[in-house]
Formats: C-alpha cells, sequence, structure tokens
C-alpha cells in the first residue's frame, strides 16, 4: 500500500512540474516586454534619427557642391550620400509598420533609375517643386537617383559634368529624400505619430499587435527577410542572371557595403549589447542556437569583406565565392526564419 | 483510514490531471479545420508578411520559378531602355510595377482628397457591350484611365476624388460616419463624352487567388440562383466572360471586381497591359490604340516566361490562417454572421479540383468566404458598369479570407470595390440589393453582438 502511496505522490510531483510551467510562460513574456520596451527607443528610432541627420547632411553637401562645383566638394557630397546610405541599409532589417505601408521604401529606394525620363523632365521646362518631385514615379527619384548624379555610371563623375539644370534636380530629389527620411522618423516617435506605440503596448487594446509574440515575431521575421532579401534578391539577381545593370548601387560602386549594411542592421536588432535586443530571448532558452546565429552573422559579414572587386566584377571574378555567401546567408536565413520564429512560438503563449 | 487517504489522493489526482492538461484541449474538428483556411498550404503568420507565402510542398524547380515571378512583381518597368529586362513602361499607365497597387501582396488604400491616386483605377465605357461583352470603349480613352504617362506624353487626364460624409445611428443609437465618394475627371487630354460610366476599383490582394481559380466549376455553379428559385432573397449569377490566355467566348469569370476574369494569367496580362502599358503575347496591342499617344512600334514586350512567371507566382501564394477561433466572442461572432446570412454569398468552405497536373492545389479543403458569383448590392454601391453577364449593381462577392489582417500589412481597413468603408462596420452598412436583410440584421443586433460579428471578421 506504501508503495501505491508513494506512485501517487510522485504522479502528484508531476502535475506540479506542469503548473511551473506557468512561471515559464511569465519569464519569456518579462524578457518579451523588455525587448518590446527597447527596440523603437534604442533600435529604431535612433537609426531613423540618424538616417534623417545624414539625408540633411547630404543635402547642405549637394548645395555647397552646386554654389561651387569643384572635385572637393563633389567628393564631400558623394561622401554623404554613402554615410546616408548606411543608415538606411541598417534600417532595412526593420522593414514593417510605416516604412511599408505609407510605401516610403519604394519612394526613395527604387530601383532601376530611368534614365530617359530623368533626361526629359531635366530638358523640359517645368520648375522642380515639392509637389511635381513628389508627383514624379520613384524610378525618377530617390537614392539611386542621387547616386547616379553624384556618382555617374561606375563612378566617373567629374564636378564639371553636371548643367545648371542638372544641379537644380539633383537638389530637388535631395529635398524629397529630406522629407521621406523626415517623414519615417516622424511616424514612429512618440511626438510624431507614434507607430513605437504599437511596440511597446503590444497586447493592449493600444497596440495592432494582439499579443506580445506578435510583435516579437514581427521584429523577428523583418530580420529575416532582409537577410533572404540579400542572398535571394540582391545578390541572387545579377549573380545567377550574370547580368550586373541588375545590381542595385552599381554608379557608386556601393553593393557590397548595402549589403553589409542590411547584415549590420539586423544584427543590431538581433544583439544586446547596448540594449534588450532579441539574444535575450534567445541566450535565455536556446544557448546553442544563440551561439550559431552570432557565428553566421560574422561568418556573413567576413565572407563580404573578403570581396577585393565591387559586386558587380565579383559576380563574374569569383562566382565560387558569391555562392558560397548565398549559402552562408541561407544558414542565417534558416536560423531566423525558422529556429528563432519556433522558439519564441513555444515559448511565449501570449 | 487507508481506505479513505487512498481516496483523497486518487480524487486530488483526477483534479490535478484535469488542471493539467485542460491547456491541450483539442480544437472541435470544424474550428481547427477553420485554422487552415488554405489546407496544408496555409500560412501560419500574422504578421507584417502574411500574405506573401508560398504554397507548401513545392519542388526545387517550382520554388525558384515562384522566387523569379516574385522579383518580376517587385520590379519597376521604364521606357525603352536599353539592355534591361523590364522595358516598355506606358507610354500611357496606371503605375510602374504590380507590387505599387498590390503593396505587400496585399490590398490598394483609396485616396484621399488632394491624395494622389496610387492603387486604384477607374474603368470608362459608354453603355452597351461589344460583340464578345466587354463594356464599349470610349473613344480616345478606351477602357481605362491612364492618369501617368512617361515624358513626352499626354496622360488621358486626371481624377479630383472627394467624399460626402452622412450619419448612421443604430437603433441602440450608436453612430457612425459613412462617407460616399465623388468622382470628378480633370486635366482630360482631349474632351470626353458626356455618356462616359466611370467604376473605380481598389486593387484586389494577389493572395490565394491559386486557390479560387483551382475550385471546380460544378462547386461554383451549384450555388447559382439566378432566379432566386429558393426565395431566400440570395440570387447568385455566375459572370461569363472572355478568356483572352485560350481565345474562347463564355468561360466562367472567377477574379475581379466583377468577377470578369477567367483566369490568373488572363489577369496578370491585362493588368500588364492596362495598368504599366506593357505588351505581351496574351496582349500584343497597347490598350491606347488609335490614340495620339500610340507608338508606333511597341512589338512584344515581356516575353512569356516572364508572363508565366508572374502568373505562377500568384498562383503559388497561401493564405494565413484564422486566429483566435477558439474565443467565446469570436465563435458567436461567427453564428451571428451565419445568422444574419452573410454566409449565403461568403460562402465559407469549398474544395479544389482534383488535379493531378499540379498536385499542390489539388483536392484542398479550403475556407475562402466567397461564392464566386455576382449578386445584387443596391443602388448605393451600384457604378452603372456592365461587364459581360455582370450588370452594373451586380458584384462579385469578394473573398473574405486573410481579410482581418489588412491593417497590419496594409496599414489600413479600406473595402469594398472602391474603398469607402474605413472599418468593418463601414463595409456591411454599404451592403443593399439582396444584402439588405443580413444589413437589417446586423443593424438590429445589440453592440456586443455587432462586436463580436466584426471581431469574427477580424479573425479571418
Amino acid at each position: 500500500m506504501k508503495k501505491f502511496v508513494y506512485i501517487i505522490i510522485g504522479i502528484f510531483l508531476v502535475g506540479f512540474q506542469q503548473c511551473k510551467k506557468n512561471k515559464t510562460v511569465d519569464k519569456s513574456v518579462e524578457i518579451a516586454n523588455e525587448i518590446l520596451y527597447d527596440f523603437p527607443s534604442k533600435v529604431l528610432i535612433p537609426n531613423l534619427y540618424q538616417l534623417n541627420q545624414e539625408a540633411k547632411n547630404l543635402l547642405s553637401s549637394v548645395e555647397i557642391f552646386v554654389n561651387k562645383s569643384d572635385e572637393s566638394n563633389l567628393n564631400t557630397a558623394q561622401n554623404a550620400w554613402l554615410k546616408t546610405r548606411v543608415e538606411w541599409e541598417k534600417s532595412e532589417a526593420c522593414l514593417f509598420g510605416p516604412v511599408s505601408t505609407l510605401n516610403l521604401d519604394p519612394a526613395i529606394d527604387s530601383w532601376p533609375v530611368n534614365f530617359v525620363e530623368i533626361d526629359s523632365v531635366i530638358k523640359g521646362s517645368i520648375s522642380f517643386s515639392d509637389t511635381y518631385i513628389d508627383n514624379l514615379a520613384n524610378t525618377l527619384k530617390g537614392f539611386h537617383c542621387i547616386e547616379y548624379m553624384l556618382f555617374g555610371k561606375s563612378k566617373s563623375r567629374k564636378a564639371s559634368d553636371l548643367t545648371t539644370k542638372q544641379k537644380d534636380y539633383l537638389v530637388a530629389v535631395t529635398k524629397h529624400l529630406n522629407r521621406i527620411t523626415f517623414q519615417m522618423h516622424h511616424e514612429w516617435i512618440e511626438t510624431g505619430n507614434n507607430f513605437s506605440q504599437n511596440i511597446t503596448l503590444a497586447g493592449t487594446k493600444y497596440s495592432i499587435y494582439k499579443t506580445k509574440r506578435e510583435a516579437l515575431l514581427e521584429i523577428t521575421k523583418a530580420m529575416s527577410e532582409i537577410i533572404a532579401e540579400v542572398g535571394l534578391s540582391k545578390i541572387d539577381a545579377p549573380f545567377a542572371a550574370q547580368d550586373s545593370t541588375l545590381e542595385e548601387s552599381p554608379f557608386a560602386l556601393n553593393s557590397w557595403q548595402d549589403f553589409k549594411n542590411n547584415i549590420l542592421g539586423a544584427r543590431n536588432v538581433y544583439t544586446s549589447s547596448s540594449h534588450n535586443g532579441v539574444q535575450k530571448f534567445v541566450t535565455e532558452y536556446n544557448k546553442s542556437l544563440d551561439a550559431t546565429i552570432l557565428q553566421n552573422f560574422d561568418i556573413c559579414l567576413k565572407s563580404i569583406d573578403s570581396f577585393k572587386e565591387p559586386f558587380g566584377r565579383s559576380i563574374y571574378s569569383q562566382p565560387a565565392a558569391v555562392q558560397s555567401l548565398q549559402s552562408q546567408l541561407s544558414a542565417l536565413r534558416y536560423n531566423l526564419e525558422s529556429e528563432l520564429v519556433r522558439l519564441i512560438e513555444a515559448k511565449i503563449i501570449e | 483510514m487507508i481506505k479513505n487517504i487512498y481516496s483523497f489522493f486518487v480524487v486530488l489526482f483526477l483534479i490535478s490531471i484535469i488542471y493539467a492538461c485542460r491547456q491541450s484541449k483539442p480544437f472541435d474538428s470544424d474550428e481547427y479545420n477553420e485554422v487552415f483556411t488554405a489546407d496544408y498550404h496555409t500560412a501560419i503568420d500574422d504578421g507584417a508578411g502574411a500574405y506573401a507565402h508560398p504554397l507548401i510542398g513545392l519542388s526545387a524547380r517550382e520554388e525558384a520559378f515562384h522566387d523569379l515571378g516574385d522579383g518580376f512583381f517587385e520590379t519597376n518597368f521604364v521606357p525603352n531602355q536599353a539592355n534591361y529586362h523590364a522595358s516598355g513602361l506606358g507610354p500611357l499607365y496606371n503605375n510602374i510595377s504590380c507590387v505599387s497597387c498590390h503593396p505587400s501582396d496585399g490590398r490598394g488604400k483609396a485616396p484621399l482628397p488632394g491624395e494622389v491616386i496610387n492603387s486604384m483605377l477607374f474603368k470608362l465605357a459608354l453603355s452597351g457591350l461589344d460583340s464578345k461583352g466587354f463594356p464599349n470603349k470610349v473613344p480616345g480613352f478606351g477602357g481605362q484611365l491612364q492618369d501617368k504617362a512617361i515624358i513626352g506624353s499626354a496622360i488621358e487626364g486626371k481624377v479630383d476624388v472627394q467624399y460626402i460624409e452622412s450619419n448612421f445611428q443604430f437603433p441602440d443609437g450608436e453612430t457612425v460616419k459613412l462617407r460616399k465618394p465623388i468622382y470628378t475627371l480633370t486635366n482630360l487630354y482631349q474632351p470626353i463624352s458626356s455618356q462616359v460610366i466611370v467604376s473605380p476599383r481598389l486593387a484586389r490582394p494577389v493572395y490565394g487567388v491559386g486557390f479560387l481559380e483551382s475550385i471546380s466549376e460544378e462547386s461554383i455553379l451549384k450555388n447559382v440562383d439566378e432566379m432566386d428559385v429558393d426565395g431566400d432573397g440570395i440570387s447568385g449569377k455566375a459572370n461569363y466572360v472572355y478568356d483572352f490566355v485560350n481565345n474562347k467566348e463564355k468561360v466562367l469569370g472567377r477574379i475581379g471586381w466583377k468577377a470578369s476574369v477567367a483566369n490568373i494569367k488572363s489577369q496578370v496580362t491585362r493588368a500588364l497591359n492596362e495598368d504599366i502599358g506593357i505588351t505581351s503575347s496574351v496582349v500584343p496591342d497597347e490598350q491606347i490604340k488609335g490614340q495620339i499617344q500610340e507608338p508606333n512600334s511597341s512589338g512584344i514586350e515581356l516575353p512569356d516566361s516572364i508572363v508565366d512567371a508572374l502568373t505562377f507566382y500568384i498562383r503559388t501564394l497561401s493564405v494565413p490562417a484564422r486566429r483566435d477561433v477558439k474565443n467565446q466572442q469570436i465563435i458567436q461572432g461567427k453564428k451571428l454572421f451565419s445568422i444574419a446570412g452573410c454566409a449565403s454569398c461568403h460562402t465559407p468552405n469549398h474544395q479544389t479540383e482534383i488535379n493531378p497536373a499540379f498536385k499542390p492545389l489539388s483536392g484542398l479543403n479550403i475556407f475562402p468566404y466567397t461564392d464566386l458569383l455576382l449578386h445584387d448590392m443596391g443602388l448605393d454601391l451600384a457604378d452603372g458598369f456592365s461587364e459581360f453577364e455582370a450588370k452594373g449593381n451586380e458584384w462579385r462577392t469578394p473573398p473574405l479570407w486573410g481579410i482581418g489582417l489588412t491593417q497590419k500589412v496594409n496599414g489600413h481597413n479600406n473595402f469594398l470595390h472602391d474603398g469607402r468603408a474605413r472599418n468593418f462596420t463601414e463595409a456591411i452598412l454599404w451592403h443593399g440589393g439582396e444584402a439588405i436583410k443580413a444589413k437589417t440584421k446586423f443593424v438590429n443586433y445589440t453592440k456586443n453582438e455587432r462586436l463580436a460579428l466584426i471581431k469574427f471578421l477580424e479573425s479571418l
């Protein structure tokens, strides 16, 4: 009989173990809360603020170049474009919310540049008002249009190349870039349209995310999507077709840097060095996955650094290395899109 | 004593087991199925990318083809530009890429007064139909207003959008503001017939269309009741249209606001042609044929391989899963949806046809919430625009699957063909014609009942 009582007590212990599950749920939600609280204020908003600051610097540099068109001022404007591009590519690791629903991404980062029509617009007699530029097709403005005007084809631009009318157009499209980057920041900040609230108050009636899990998954999937886009689209399209005209930033020969900053943007969302990143959740429940993710981020970044030629030439000269990078990105994507998403889905019930 | 202890532990044990197991209670079978909106292909994603998932189980080759189509869906077309694969934009157009109108594979947004119109277009017609059933074209404008043009070509015109607001009051006193759009053609490059009929069309989501294309004709036609023989006030009429791909007349229409398109490839090639100005082997002439803006020679601007990739991409987009199906309020909402008669047209469940040629879409149990038939929706929604069998007051029942994620994916809840509704309640209140009974029931529900029904729609 005693034996039977022990068995019953044993079963009870198992029952109590079940109850402990709720504590695990609380802990996971607590970590999710910390990550969601930090994401807007310590990751994305500073990124978007810096993006707008760099866009302002770019406009100042462009205006200085237009007033005094020498090589030094052109070089300064080119560097300002590159710095603005860094912040934009990092922010691409968070392409959800207003940047997506308000079509702000295509408004400044559309490809290809529509040379034929840009030439026609510049030759035309219409003045480049804000409204006029806002209403132009996306392929006539944005980063790559400015890139083309500042760098020329394959970085061949000379300060004396641009006509007065071309310079007027350059200023107008750079102002447009400023307006859009200002709006991106404004959409997220508390004193603006406060999209942040949807993240920080996820799971309440003040958010479009009914649960914290939904919001955390949104952030996680955005990370994996940019990694997928780099591997499957930005690299694959020109590489698979062996056609460098499909490269995204060919004028400044900046595509490798674009890809690298996309990955750095995702890594910044993930890591927890200066804020509570998604990593905090992973280290709590699966340290081995965390190590794999960090290692794969590093492998991809180092691979990009190892290319000696611009991307548009590497697709012809180092096809095996490009393919290897694609496999590495694919592994990282699997870590984020499958393993990490599954971990979040398993650990956060609400 | 031992017996008492034994009984005590047994009772406690049973209680603890019941407690421990309560979270893992399985779904009721019907609700369980409904989570999986698109059978085993259902995308378990309720985020911003929910509409963009491919079918499950595609072969490596099919996945690559899907990805290729995805790339072209996002590609911006430019005017004839040497050495570029997506060339031939315009000369007149409404947008420069597919994704510009269908952001994140989702729904377009209705413009506010003064806004640039980005994801809505305007069909034009004179009264009557031509010999194949198409609306009669408007001389100098064709069948659609192109409000953009490459530099050097004249746009056909613009549309000024205004809204007239009115108040609607429920019997319990709650009020809702409704807005009715008023469209005025402006900046016309030449005078237009005063008899012109203008029909606004918001860009529809593109996910799940492959499933709708795969429902058997028999399954759709069994709900036809044109003469309302069963006397339930709901008729249901099939549209029979011209199939561009097979050059065939009187084919069952299933796609578009008036079910005026027979299959995805027809939709893709017509949209390329009419919205972007791209010719293909299926639609080889520029939409502006005969107009002064017509170029000397366009030729075929997009090869069949790319048209096929785009078609395959759309055919193989899945549908997101339903959420919160065990929530009591949502279960109640689903019942109220049915009691009101909404499910008479928004038919929840269909099976796709057995198709050995493409197994991923063969023999599936799906929950699109549409009968794909035309219904009289009343005067308020009527556009006076006929297409094949569809009259000016008739619209195809739009599928509701995935609709609850519109706000998250597309940042708005603009519904109906012109996007006038800004939320589910407004959309229901605009229902008329055959749907008047259902609307009246909704209006007479209590506030909590109405909320439950809306929550149900949000769960789709």
